[in-house]
């Protein structure tokens, strides 16, 4: 099983199989006040044959680029069988209520059993800062 | 479309996420079921009620 990538985005479908990510960020905001976020973190999973039906510990974690690891999510993922899964593919999504307290670099790192997979990463900026750098 | 729980195993107290559940978007999809017997037909006439 692997991680071919993660994007994090406001909103997603899923219309007859096929996903459509409709707004993909990768940089966020904050005003005064103002620095919560609703999005999802949509990952492709790959998968080969001999896997099907075997569990895989899988895991999130955010880290931020000066405080270090701040959260970790993990859950014991069954990888479905032949007849359910989709050209060997599918999309695994976490929804996420994200508050920042700093601005700074968030990433989000998936491992799975333990090793790394695959990660993205969101730029916190505030609006005076946002102002700067363009 | 499968739901797992996640499990939240650490927490630093400087940031505030909340993440109860991880989807599977293909696994298992929700293929929909359209069952005859329920599909509504407006302006039926009374001879689509007698029997064939």
């Amino acid at each position: 099983m692997d991680i071919q990538w993660v994007i994090i985005a406001r909103s997603y479908q899923m219309i007859n199989g096929n996903l459509s990510i409709d707004n993909a960020i990768n940089q966020f905001t904050i005003y005064e006040g103002i620095n919560k976020a609703s999005v999802y973190l949509i990952a492709k999973a790959i998968f080969s044959p001999p896997e099907t039906l075997e569990n895989r510990g899988l895991n999130l974690k955010i880290s931020h680029d000066k405080m270090g690891e701040l959260y970790t999510f993990e859950n014991l993922y069954k990888i479905p069988d032949l007849s359910t899964l989709v050209n060997m593919i599918t999309y695994l999504v976490y929804p996420l209520s994200l508050e920042f307290p700093h601005t700074g670099k968030y990433t989000f790192i998936i491992s799975i059993d333990g090793k790394y997979k695959n990660e993205e990463s969101i730029d916190v900026i505030h609006k005076e800062l946002k102002d700067e750098r363009i | 479309m499968r739901e797992y729980k996640v499990r939240e195993i650490s927490n630093s107290g400087a940031m505030k996420v909340k993440c109860t559940r991880m989807i599977d978007l293909l696994a298992d999809p929700e293929i929909p079921q359209i069952k005859p017997h329920k599909l509504v037909k407006k302006n039926i006439t009374k001879d689509e009620f007698l029997p064939i």
